[in-house]
């Protein structure tokens, strides 16, 4: 068989690869997303809460509870996510749990997602708070920091786990407490990964915001004051009061903020 | 309309441009034709030239033969040239650019079917993709050929080819935004009609639509694939062609 001739391999190799770089380019065009944390680097030292890029960042479990970096259960794609362990006592004193914490320098305006895993259901007899928003009525004082929405795990029934938003500073003349879910007899997957997403406006006035999504529906919308513009706290936590089984574990992988919503299909890395 | 007489043998075309140069070649083409070299040879042997052979010496009646105008292949221009400024648009994308430019496209050859390699200079547009806000800019060129039907007044030309294109594509309004450059590949196809001039400028209008079995993707934290870009532009340019 005859060869081809130089200049028509050339030519050959130059349709070849025209070919190859005209079908199907992904065009990276860039992101919408803040600040991501996959659990994937740094191991126990969290790397990706302290230091951070907004402002404050804290990673902390208070014996006897724990908090590290595990390979048993991961939301792909990935191999680790950060396993927390809360003794979950009677009578546990508020905010004694582990804590991944962005205290802060965070947007007036953002989505905050995070991914959790429950090995099992467990029975809550206060309260489960695993996603917190915070705020300053004075941005720059430390002192004017209060406690402002709580998304709470709860157990309606036995073996069942559902979600519960307690607000924690009432807007208009509502008292503090828990606030209607859109959705009702909403369940929680057990031994799956699920997601909460929220979208929070810091702001004084009516134009604040709290949105919540559970696997991408919507299940909250509420308008309304929230904390001073300038100072913004997002806690991914497991604080726990009355707890059983104890310990109560979960595990939590892919917490990101970005400036659009991830929903429940979304990417927060190529 | 010219007359060409030669030994008593008359002819008239019709030739409506008046090119001295095209007329010359028809004469000399018919006086070729008209006289018999065996009557040269004969002459050569005769005691007192003229020595015409009997055929000859029957002089044929002045003949008038209607003719039709015959495009000369040789009077058509070997190369054309063609300048324009074009719109391109692309279809399937939820909120539409149009591209503005200008365009420049060679013909060359005399044949009916002649090779075109042309390529576009465009503004960049705003769109949308899936949501994502992108400044467009694109770079077509194509390679192809053309089959031109010649009328009187009108030349009538379709165009098949590969249409290659340069794009890049820029957020607009991500929090980190980039710019990233891709390339299409696909078929393309094309209309056009000019007046019929032999040489010289002459108006066309020319349109023309790429297809893309497999335009590039747009991607963007934390979409994703956000969509991808049209799988076929269309556009159209009205200009002037010179004819070399």
């Amino acid at each position: 068989m005859k060869p081809y001739p130089t200049s028509r391999r050339f030519l050959l190799s130059g349709l070849y690869l025209a070919l190859a770089a005209g079908c199907g380019q992904d065009l990276d065009v860039g992101s919408d997303v803040l600040w991501t944390s996959r659990f994937e680097v740094g191991g126990n030292s969290l790397p990706e809460w302290t230091p951070v890029p907004f402002g404050f960042g804290s990673a902390s479990a208070v014996p006897p509870n724990t908090m590290e970096v595990s390979s048993e259960r991961f939301h792909l794609p990935g191999n680790f996510a950060a396993k927390l362990t809360v003794t979950g006592t009677a009578d546990n004193t508020a905010g004694i749990g582990a804590s991944l914490v962005q205290n802060g320098g965070l947007p007036n305006q953002a989505y905050y997602s995070a991914w959790y895993y429950l090995p099992q259901s467990v029975s809550v007899g206060y309260y489960w708070v695993i996603m917190k928003f915070r705020f300053r009525a004075v941005p720059d004082d430390p002192n004017t920091a209060g406690e402002l929405f709580d998304v709470n795990l709860t157990s309606p029934s036995s073996g069942v786990m559902s979600l519960r938003l307690y607000d924690h500073q009432s807007a208009g003349n509502l008292p503090p407490g828990d606030r209607q879910l859109a959705v009702s007899n909403l369940a929680v997957a057990v031994n799956a990964w699920f997601q909460i997403e929220a979208f929070y406006r810091a702001a004084s006035d009516s134009t604040g915001q709290l949105t919540l999504w559970l696997n991408g529906q919507q299940i909250l919308d509420l308008p309304g004051p929230t904390g001073a513009p300038g100072w913004v706290a997002w806690d991914v936590v497991s604080v726990g009061n009355n707890l059983t089984p104890e310990p109560a574990i979960l595990y939590v992988d892919d917490c990101a903020i970005s400036k659009s919503r991830v929903g429940f299909t979304g990417l927060i890395a190529k | 309309m010219f007359r060409i007489s030669v030994l008593d043998k008359i002819r008239e075309y019709r030739e409506e441009a008046r090119e001295c140069a095209y007329r010359a070649k028809v004469a000399a083409l018919f006086a070729a034709l008209i006289i018999d070299p065996a009557a040269l040879l004969n002459s050569a042997l005769c005691d007192q030239p003229p020595c015409l052979t009997a055929p000859a010496l029957v002089p044929a009646p002045p003949a008038r033969v209607e003719t039709k105008a015959i495009p000369a292949l040789s009077s058509r221009p070997l190369a054309r040239l063609e300048l324009a400024p074009t719109l391109i648009s692309g279809l399937g994308a939820e909120d539409r650019a149009v591209h503005w430019g200008g365009v420049l496209r060679l013909a060359l050859g005399r044949g009916r079917i002649v090779p075109i390699l042309g390529a576009a200079a465009l503004w960049p547009a705003d769109t949308s993709i899936g949501g994502v806000r992108l400044r467009q800019w694109r770079l077509p060129v194509d390679l192809g050929l053309r089959a031109t039907l010649s009328g009187s007044w009108i030349d009538f030309y379709g165009e098949l080819g590969l249409a290659f294109a340069l794009l890049s594509e820029r957020a607009l309004d991500l929090a980190v935004a980039g710019s990233q450059t891709g390339m299409e590949l696909g078929g393309r196809v094309g209309l056009g009609a000019r007046l019929a001039r032999r040489a010289g400028l002459t108006p066309f209008v020319s349109l023309q639509a790429d297809f893309l079995p497999d335009p590039p993707r747009v991607f963007a934290l934390p979409e994703g694939v956000a969509g991808r870009t049209p799988y076929v532009w269309v556009g159209a340019c009205v200009g002037a062609s010179w004819g070399i």
